[in-house]
């Protein structure tokens, strides 16, 4: 028999990982007063999912990731599936590399940050020019990821924190 | 009991096997949507707006912090230029209201040749003032979300624009918010007239700051610093409204400098324009339906 609180306490468990991917779109509503930054403001969620993908790969699942994408599009005014599609590739390529993406050494951490947060700007690039049905340039998403790469760490770090509060939630 | 573990075992199965092509089915989903979404379908539309409404106070109490240091930078800013600017303001004054004068004689003239020719002139339209709140649409995409919605009589297509010229569209409405595309976003079509030559062309959006002209009937009747406005064919658009000038000019390749800088909007308005035979009249969903698709295929469609 679980006691109410422990139950309570997988819950907020379970919902931690999708409601930080979920704070991190909202990050994107931010009105940041510098010309042109919101075109190549740091992608929060790519971050979010990186990180939980390969500490708590159990507490978010593909069709968390799926419906968080589509909430993404939403609020973007992306094409429908754009985020979804860059998302999924970055959590399928960490689930696929979680071998040597967990070992917590923070420098190899964010090396595969960088290459899987590239697979995730490559597959958005791709999602947007087939719905426009032509080849944008693929400058803006890569200023956008080069400061991705480069926010990682304080964000990383933020949701190291927020992981290790959740140690005691089982696996 | 055989028959229920059998039945419990191929349960069993089937769950393993889609949890292990979950990712597959997803991705083949999400590729689906992006396929539906270029029939530009209206639950899509509905979704989206209805989100809006829901993300707005959020994006308004997160626009707050940025509006305010903006104000402030803005206000130390103009104290520190008012001698300049109250000088340069008297003068701007006087040649102003020179060119008033003459600008009231042709005013006078005009509506005199329009009551010889019987001409009808369009309905201006009324204004809707909004503030900007958010601009989210990341590298692709050029919007900002503005705080006014149906409740303030926005409608989908509409232009919106501030003092200097033309800002963009309305491309989404929720109850008291919507979503506006700028001239700059890759998809923004507007039927356009550059310079006294009166050439006809299309500005599209290039996701820069500078939009390009499009199907130039003849780039020898456009030079460098002309000005460029909506020409009101593309049935959308009021004529008239002032886009920006003509900043480079080259083989297949004009681009333009817009009035409006669209990476600090403030304000905006919203013009509650009618286009005479081409829009259905307001408060009819029936036949609003057709003539605001054919409007996406020509000004929102893909390029």
């Amino acid at each position: 028999m679980i006691g109410a609180a422990v139950r309570r306490e997988r819950w907020y468990g379970g919902a931690a990982p999708l409601a930080t991917v979920i704070a991190a779109m909202l990050l994107d509503l931010l009105w940041i007063p510098v010309p042109g930054f919101s075109a190549v403001a740091p992608a929060f969620p790519v971050m979010a999912v990186f990180c939980w993908a390969a500490w708590r790969p159990q507490l978010l699942p593909y069709t968390a990731v799926f419906a968080a994408g589509l909430f993404e599009d939403l609020i973007r005014g992306t094409p429908m599936g754009t985020a979804s599609i860059s998302l999924l590739a970055v959590q399928g390529f960490v689930w696929a590399q979680r071998r040597y993406l967990s070992t917590r050494s923070f420098e190899v951490l964010w090396l595969g940050f960088a290459l899987t947060a590239f697979i995730g700007a490559a597959a958005t690039w791709c999602a947007i020019s087939f719905a426009y049905r032509t080849p944008l340039s693929p400058w803006p998403g890569g200023m956008q990821y080069l400061l991705t790469v480069a926010a990682f760490p304080p964000v990383a770090f933020l949701l190291l924190r927020i992981e290790r509060g959740l140690a005691r939630v089982p696996s | 009991m055989g028959t229920r573990t059998r039945a419990f075992g191929r349960i069993w199965v089937v769950r393993l096997w889609v949890q292990r092509f979950a990712f597959l089915l997803l991705i083949a989903a999400a590729f689906g949507l992006l396929v539906l979404g270029r029939f530009e379908s209206p639950w899509a539309s509905r979704l989206r707006a209805g989100l809006l409404d829901a993300v707005a106070p959020v994006a308004h109490a997160l626009s707050l912090p940025g509006r305010a240091v903006s104000d402030w930078f803005a206000s130390v800013k103009s104290t520190s230029d008012l001698q300049r600017q109250n000088a340069e303001l008297k003068t701007e004054i006087d040649s102003l209201r020179l060119r008033l004068t003459a600008l009231d004689e042709l005013d006078r003239e005009n509506r005199e040749f329009r009551k010889l020719l019987a001409v009808k002139m369009p309905d201006e339209g009324k204004h809707i003032a909004a503030r900007v709140i958010s601009d989210p649409g990341g590298p692709y995409v050029r919007s900002v979300l503005i705080r006014a919605g149906q409740r303030e009589g926005v409608r989908k297509g509409r232009a919106v624009v501030t003092a200097q010229g033309l800002v963009g569209r309305v491309t989404e409405v929720g109850e008291f918010t919507s979503r506006v595309m700028l001239v700059t976003d890759v998809n923004s079509r507007i039927a356009v007239i550059i310079g006294v030559a009166g050439e006809r062309a299309i500005m599209a959006g290039a996701n820069a700051d500078w939009p390009k002209l499009l199907h130039i009937p003849r780039v020898a009747g456009i030079a460098k610093g002309d000005r460029v406005v909506t020409s009101g064919h593309d049935g959308v658009m009021p004529p008239g409204l002032p886009i920006g000038e003509v900043a480079e000019v080259g083989p297949g390749n004009v681009r333009i400098r817009l009035f409006v800088d669209t990476q600090s909007l403030g304000f905006v308005r919203v013009i509650d324009h009618d286009m005479p035979g081409l829009l259905p009249p307001p408060g009819d969903p029936k036949t609003a339906e057709r003539p605001s698709r054919r409007r996406d295929r020509f000004d929102g469609g893909s390029p």
